[in-house]
């Protein structure tokens, strides 16, 4: 710690042997900047603080479905717009500040400046309170810029917002059609799906299970009655074959039988029937005429009969000998075998039937499973299409209240100032800054020069630099006359250095008190030449 | 300045009223063997002396002395000391340079004669060898005196015809003498080596204290370097660049033991032993 306070010490001495020069530089820098400082002009700024509300166009659009943007983002948003090179031009010719351009360098001059003069800033705590400011040498010109700031400022941002208005609708439309289609397509597959399972898709598998129960039961039945039947027709063939083999040695006569007396009795009951038929209906009744049919084809029949058994005397004739017995055996028979071949058909058909539904009941969840994805996305989007359809009805209705009410989105909330006062420079501030410039540079200064030529200052400094013993230090006598003459020329640095504060407190009194120096020194220089 | 030559002006003209012009010298304190010329007693006028800062026998006990009183020490311990100081070595010529001008050589020098001469019973001789700027003369007032570049010039003269008695005891002085185109060559030849050895041999017991000038204004100091016993190297504090430091001491003859001295030092926390104003002791 010792050492680094010698040390410092050190330094403050060698700086303070070169003080002259520090005081000299200091003077230097101050009478520089002090008179720089008091000509600078004087700006003026003029603001304005608007109150733009560009939610209300988009708000029934977007609510709900986009977040709030950063306020930061959409200040930077606007800056950009509105300190566009055409808006900045715009700016220029409605201020008329384009006239003292006669170049376009001079006139990318201007628009420069005006880029980086022209503030804008945001009110953190309320979103929609924009604040434009401008600074410049003159007060009219400072407001005038701000004026059409402004009025570019609402230009733009209802511009804005009807544009961002115009992109909600469109993404709106967008959604909707693109959700009208996948609802399409999903119908087109339902009805696909459908139409595959024809007639299996009661959608539950234990439908299906009921469906092949009854089936099988079905089946069931119909193969004992096939079995049924067809031992019927066993038994039938049988007596066929015992009617054969009884054919030889039994002769049946048509008289023994009642067959013909059966036709007989058939034939009367049909002439009865007729002539009933005939009382009602003429020839040409369709009753009559079966009737008739029926009635010949008896006759017929009896006359084959008649015709046969004459012909049957003859014993040999067995086996074509058909007695009225065989012949309803045969008919019989012949009606079972086609009952056979019906209930055949039936089981076939059932057997399939039940195997198709075996199949089904297999792939049933697979396709159940589809079908219920199907139908959950469908009505997903039906609902969301729904939605989207409300809200651009809703949103349409909302602006035409709005924009019916008399809603105001844009309020100049402070109109631009004309600025009395001048905002800048600060020149008490500035002044006092080259002050301090002025003392850090000369002090600086002198300390650059004190260790551009080093010294030794203590015996340890002179014993480490030329590393030779060192006998001592003698200290510096102050001979009388010296002394004095040291004593008056710090005075002298001292006082140079009273002068320079007390130059400082002038120009800030100057300041202070707004004196106008030029107008000042014109009044004395009148009243001298007077 | 002004001030003390002024009194030594008119010290000297009494005392040449007073004594017998171009006569012999009488030395009433010499230990001289051979053909003794004492120079006329100088009269110092301490109070002047005092006012420019020198030390004087009538103030022992000023800052100044307690400084001189530690700084010799070691210079008279290697001049006296037999065992440590062979007879070559000529450590009781003591040398009183610096890096440049007006670091104080010539008021190191004085106030280390005066400071020997106070304490121990030695007898000092105070040679101004800055025959450039003979400050040392110029301050005794010896201006035209014949001096150091005449004994060498000279062959016939001895170095003890040049010297001169003051009205302190044990104190004797030479002056550079006139000047003389080719001083500096002078100082820098073999006379001035044989002078050194024959005075060293002389006044074994003696302190002679050579005044020269400073090492880096010519090329004669570096020389004597070679010629004198010990050198003592005066540096200005807080004014001698660092580099001018380097460079002077490069030029110095390493064989001979060399001391630094700071000079003008304005002390600093803790390096002094306390500031006490001069005029306390006044």
């Amino acid at each position: 710690m010792h050492e680094i306070w010698l040390q410092v010490i050190g330094y403050l001495r060698d700086t303070w042997r070169y003080r002259w020069y520090a005081i000299l530089v200091t003077w230097i820098i101050t009478m520089a900047g002090w008179p720089f400082v008091m000509q600078l002009p004087d700006q003026y700024e003029s603001s304005a603080r608007i109150y733009v509300d560009t939610d209300s166009l988009l708000r029934p659009l977007l609510r709900g479905l986009t977040i709030q943007p950063n306020i930061q983002q959409r200040l930077e948003i606007m800056t950009q717009t509105l300190l566009s090179r055409p808006n900045l031009e715009k700016i220029a010719r409605m201020t008329d500040m384009d006239l003292s351009a006669q170049t376009p360098q001079q006139m990318e001059a201007v628009l420069d400046m005006l880029e980086r003069k022209i503030n804008l800033k945001a009110d953190p705590r309320s979103p929609n309170l924009y604040t434009i400011t401008y600074e410049d040498s003159g007060p009219q010109l400072a407001k005038k810029v701000v004026q059409s700031v402004v009025t570019l400022f609402i230009e733009n941002a209802l511009k804005q917002a009807h544009r961002d208005r115009d992109s909600a609708y469109a993404f709106l439309d967008q959604q909707i059609a693109k959700y009208k289609s996948r609802i399409r397509a999903t119908e087109v597959k339902l009805l696909e799906i459908k139409r595959q399972y024809k007639g299996a898709i009661p959608g539950d598998i234990g439908d299906y299970f009921q469906h092949l129960e009854a089936a099988k039961e079905k089946l069931q039945a119909t193969r004992i009655r096939l079995s049924a039947v067809k031992k019927q027709r066993d038994e039938l063939m049988r007596q066929i074959e015992n009617r054969k083999s009884q054919a030889g040695t039994k002769q049946f006569t048509i008289a023994e039988t009642g067959v013909v007396s059966h036709i007989d009795n058939r034939i009367k009951e049909l002439e009865v029937k007729l002539d009933g038929l005939l009382l009602r209906y003429t020839e040409r009744h369709p009753a009559v005429v079966t009737t008739r049919k029926v009635l010949a084809s008896l006759h017929q029949q009896k006359q084959e009969l008649l015709e046969l058994s004459s012909n049957s005397n003859d014993g040999s004739v067995k086996a074509a000998t058909p007695s009225l017995r065989s012949h309803q055996l045969g008919i019989a028979l012949a009606a079972v075998e086609g009952d056979i071949a019906f209930q055949k058909a039936r089981v076939a058909a059932l057997e399939e039937e039940i195997n198709k539904i075996h199949t089904l009941i297999n792939t049933m969840p697979e396709v159940a499973l589809n079908l219920s994805e199907l139908h959950r996305v469908y009505s997903l989007d039906k609902q969301k299409y729904g939605a989207l359809l409300e809200r651009r009805e809703t949103a349409q209705m909302m602006e035409e209240v709005e924009q019916s009410a008399e809603n105001i989105k844009f309020r100049v909330v402070d109109p631009p100032t004309l600025p009395l006062q001048p905002s800048a420079p600060n020149r008490p501030l500035l002044l006092t800054v080259i002050l301090l410039a002025g003392l850090a540079g000369g002090i600086g200064f002198a300390f650059l020069l004190s260790q551009l030529k080093p010294t030794v200052t203590t015996r340890k400094d002179l014993q480490e630099l030329t590393e030779l013993p060192v006998l001592g230090s003698v200290s510096v006598v102050l001979i009388p006359g010296s002394l004095l003459k040291q004593r008056l020329k710090l005075t002298v640095f001292l006082l140079s250095f009273g002068l320079l504060v007390a130059v400082y407190g002038l120009v800030l009194s100057i300041d202070y008190f707004d004196i106008n120096m030029s107008n000042y020194l014109r009044q004395i220089m009148d009243r001298l030449s007077v | 300045m002004n001030h003390i030559e002024k009194a030594i002006e008119r010290v000297r003209t009494a005392d040449r009223e007073s004594s017998s012009p171009g006569g012999a010298y009488s030395d009433p304190g010499g230990v001289e063997a051979q053909n003794v010329s004492v120079a006329e007693r100088l009269n110092l006028d301490l109070e002047g002396l005092r006012g420019q800062g020198f030390i004087t026998p009538d103030v022992p006990r000023s800052q100044s002395a307690e400084e001189y009183r530690l700084i010799k020490r070691p210079l008279l311990k290697r001049a006296l000391n037999r065992e440590v100081a062979s007879s070559n070595e000529r450590s009781n010529l003591i040398m009183v340079t610096s890096a440049l001008m007006g670091e104080g050589k010539t008021f190191t020098a004085f106030n280390l004669a005066m400071s020997v001469v106070m304490e121990y019973d030695h007898t000092v001789l105070l040679v101004d060898a800055d025959v450039v700027k003979p400050h040392l003369t110029r301050i005794l007032g010896l201006e035209d005196r014949q001096g150091l570049v005449d004994v060498l010039l000279n062959p016939e003269l001895d170095l003890s015809s040049a010297m001169i008695q003051t009205d302190i005891p044990n104190l004797r002085v030479v002056s550079a003498g006139q000047f003389h185109s080719r001083s500096t060559e002078l100082l820098a030849s073999r006379q001035m080596d044989r002078l050194a050895e024959e005075i060293s041999r002389r006044y074994p017991e003696r302190i002679i204290i050579f005044d020269t000038s400073p090492l880096l204004a010519t090329t004669q100091p570096s020389v004597l370097t070679h010629v004198l016993g010990q050198i003592v190297l005066v540096v200005e504090a807080g004014h001698t660049p660092q580099r001018a430091i380097k460079e002077a001491v490069s030029f110095i003859d390493r064989s001979r033991p060399v001391w630094m001295l700071l000079n003008k030092s304005s002390g600093g926390f803790g390096t002094g032993y306390g500031r006490y104003s001069y005029y306390g002791y006044g």
